[in-house]
């Protein structure tokens, strides 16, 4: 499930050939065949047994592919029977023991998947509905909380096809003054990208999918995108198909690649765009699978068929999991272009223990402003984990602004709206008025045309969303803190003051919370007068 | 009671006598030069058919350079230099930015004395510069951005004042007047008019002590308050702190001649 509208268009600058998709969602409801290769029909694939050797990526169990897929195809925005669940400080393992037997299948105390603390992932086999099981949990004295393990979605997708590059964005926010004072950042302070991930290896792995006809084999490989060098990467772990730190962390979706380009892809160097922050270690944390995570999932555990297009995300677990890592090893600044529609508190106490940790945080406020196929009946509902910034300082919810420097379409206004930057809009100018960063090519995977994809090519793409707004944010962060501002509390309260006021002449408006986003403002601080 | 009021009877006569002394030994001075003096242990006979009784008269330095008293009614210039400690108002925002509110000034003056009594005009002008850091305010505590940043503050003193003229060295004075400050911030990598140049319209007060130690050379201190309102506060980190004055207290020691 994709939000908003959002363009993907990639140039194939030597050839001068512009080649585009469309969104997927009107793909998926339009295309039934894919590459000349007849498909099966969609739904639930149905399990035909083993099929060849076991390949290196992905490490996703293909029955939890399936529970996402299943989610998918009934618009559900939590995983069919994961509940999250958090003990009361002090709790005997008897006394969690006891809240558990409230629960069908009274489950053991050991089966249960600790995320930190006393805060664990229960996985029911005999009850989907996870708001029945946190509210079962919930009657438990023992329980503080218990709550459905939500499912994320990135905030932008891929649109139309566009030909020119423009970085109008940089120059709305004045970044290349910003750029005077502090250039890039330093090389020691760590961005966490909590996304879906940044390949940090040049490699090509095998992998089994299904070509429409027969599960197949094959060689996908995977590079490092030429905006990056693999020595700003540090420490990626990888919460979505595996459970944690690990040596190597794969994007399969280019959306994590596209907003760490935001936050510093690699500048003056001759090639694509810039970033802000290009001197800073970026942390690839992946918490969010794609459409390829889950068919590579599914064919390796012997499932035919494809995936729905609109199945993946992110889980509230993941996602908490994410932010835990980023801010134990050292991320100062951790970026979630990504949210649902319902609150979670283990992302909450997630984002709390965080800040108490030192790391700055800037999320994406959503992009439901509209009524949109990928949004609500509601229109304009708060997104989370980004309306909980309000109450957490040195968290930051993110609204996006187009090359005018009014709001976008899309993006979702709200109390807990604290600040605007650039997200794009592809009604002022097309893809002009959009985002353009290095990621993965997109016509090498997009899985409405593809059935064997690569991941090893890469091009400047325009992309829209306040998952694009947000990222701005934390490449203005880590130039701050690089500045020598040390307190999340400090480094928000610095971007509110120095924001310039837009929709009013002064404060905030729900619109565009304190206004746009003023980096260089912000490092050149204050004098006296 | 009649024992304090001999004990502070001795204490007056005894400050009354220093004074008396030092005009004395002036004019004993004088007729020695003349030969029309003679100096016995305990008293000064004067030739001229005056007959002074000095009771301090052991006290006299025969070898002293004659000294001539100054006359309260003659117009009088006094120039000097000066070493100002300004310890400024605006605490927080200078604290903020420079690490301290508390800064040296150099400078000098002159003062136009006797212009009626002890009726004195004063014009001078001090100057300190200071650098630091840009910095921001958060809930009250400054975070510095470290970007150097120079603060200057020159004011220039018009006014006068009263000397309370003695027969001492030291000479008590007090006075007031406007003061007119340049002051300019100047920060690295600062856009068109982000730099701070302007001037602001004060006052002060003033009180303190001049001392003679030789003929033509004084030394003094002098304290003064310094208001400057309004000359700050609607920007930067002393909107913050909601200072909006730049003035403040200063010790001043001078240095100068007189004639």
């Amino acid at each position: 499930m994709l939000k908003g509208t959002s363009v993907a268009v990639c140039l194939i600058a030597a050839a001068g050939i512009v080649v585009g998709t469309t969104g997927r969602r009107v793909r998926a409801q339009t295309t039934e065949r894919r590459s000349g290769v007849p498909t099966a029909r969609r739904g639930i694939p149905t399990v035909v047994g083993p099929r060849g050797p076991a390949s290196v990526y992905p490490v996703m169990s293909g029955a939890r592919a399936l529970t996402f897929i299943g989610a998918a195809q009934r618009g559900l925005d939590y995983v069919p029977g994961e509940v999250i669940v958090k003990f009361k400080s002090g709790v005997s393992v008897t006394g969690q023991q006891r809240a558990l037997r409230a629960l069908r299948s009274r489950p053991m105390v050991t089966d249960l998947e600790w995320i930190s603390g006393d805060t664990a992932l229960h996985r029911d086999e005999l009850e989907y509905d996870a708001h029945i099981l946190s509210t079962q949990l919930l009657e438990q004295p023992e329980v503080a909380y218990a709550e459905p393990n939500y499912i994320r979605h990135f905030q932008s997708t891929p649109n139309d096809p566009g030909y020119a590059q423009h970085q109008w964005n940089f120059a709305a926010i004045d970044m290349p003054r910003a750029w005077d004072i502090n250039p890039g950042g330093t090389s020691s302070l760590i961005v966490a990208v909590v996304d879906s991930g940044i390949t940090t290896v040049s490699q090509t792995f095998s992998a089994l999918t299904w070509n429409g006809q027969s599960t197949q084999q094959i060689s996908v490989p995977f590079a490092i995108s030429p905006e990056f060098s693999a020595s700003r990467f540090i420490t990626p772990a990888d919460f979505a198909t595996g459970s944690g730190a690990q040596s190597i962390v794969l994007d399969l979706d280019g959306h994590g690649t596209h907003v760490a380009s935001t936050i510093g892809e690699n500048t003056n160097n001759n090639i694509g765009e810039a970033g802000i922050a290009y001197n800073v270690k970026l942390m690839p944390v992946k918490v969010c699978f794609g459409y390829w995570d889950l068919q590579f999932a599914l064919s390796a555990a012997g499932f035919t068929g494809f995936v729905p297009l609109n199945a993946g995300g992110c889980t509230a677990a993941a996602v908490a999991s994410g932010i835990r890592y980023a801010a134990d090893n050292g991320a100062k600044v951790i970026n979630l272009s990504l949210g649902g529609f319902a609150s979670s508190s283990i992302e909450q106490d997630a984002l709390n223990y965080a800040v108490s940790k030192g790391a700055f945080v800037a999320m994406s406020a959503g992009n439901c402003y509209q009524a949109n196929p990928a949004c609500p009946p509601m229109v304009n509902p708060p997104a989370y984990p980004a309306a909980l910034a309000t109450n957490i300082d040195g968290a930051m919810a993110v609204a996006a602004v187009g090359p005018s420097l009014n709001h976008s379409f899309y993006s979702s206004a709200g109390p807990y709206v604290e600040i605007s930057a650039p997200g794009g809009n592809d009604l002022e100018g097309g893809v002009n008025g959009m985002i353009w960063q290095a990621t993965i090519f997109p016509p090498d995977s997009d899985p409405s045309t593809v059935i064997f994809p690569r991941f090893d090519r890469y091009a400047e793409v325009p992309y829209e969303g306040t998952s694009m707004a947000a990222p701005h944010v934390s490449g203005a962060a880590a130039l701050i803190i690089s500045q020598g501002v040390t307190s999340p509390a400090v480094v928000e309260a610095l971007i509110k003051q120095t924001a310039r006021p837009l929709g009013t002449a002064s404060g905030r408006s729900d619109l565009y919370g304190f206004g746009l986003i003023q980096p260089r403002a912000a490092l050149f601080g204050f004098g006296i007068k | 009671m009649r024992l304090f009021f001999k004990l502070v009877s001795m204490v007056v006569l005894a400050l009354l006598s220093t004074s008396v002394c030092a005009q004395e030994r002036a004019a004993v001075d004088d007729l020695r030069e003349r030969g029309s003096v003679s100096v016995a242990s305990d008293s000064v006979q004067i030739d001229t058919g005056e007959s002074l009784r000095v009771t301090a008269s052991k006290r006299l330095e025969i070898g002293q350079p004659p000294r001539v008293p100054p006359e309260p009614n003659a117009l009088g210039v006094r120039a000097f230099g000066t070493v100002d400690i300004n310890a400024l108002t605006a605490q927080n925002s200078f604290n903020a930015v420079l690490g301290t509110s508390r800064v040296t000034a150099f400078g000098g003056g002159v003062d136009v004395l006797n212009i009626w009594r002890g009726l004195f005009l004063r014009a001078a002008v001090s100057t300190t510069s200071k650098t630091g850091s840009r910095a921001f305010v958060a809930n009250g505590q400054a975070v510095s951005l470290n970007i150097p940043l120079t603060v200057s503050m020159t004011p220039v003193e018009v006014g006068g004042g009263w000397r309370f003229l003695t027969r001492t060295r030291a000479t008590p004075y007090v006075g007031g007047g406007a003061l007119a400050q340049f002051y300019s911030e100047k920060s690295n990598f600062a856009g068109p008019g982000e730099n701070v140049s302007q001037t602001n319209i004060g006052y002060f007060a003033l009180g303190g002590i001049e001392v003679e130690t030789v003929r033509w050379l004084v030394v003094g201190v002098e304290a003064q308050f310094r208001g400057i309102p309004h000359a700050i506060g609607q920007s930067g980190v002393s909107q913050s702190f909601g200072e909006t004055n730049l003035g403040g207290f200063t010790t001043r020691v001078l240095i100068g001649v007189k004639h």
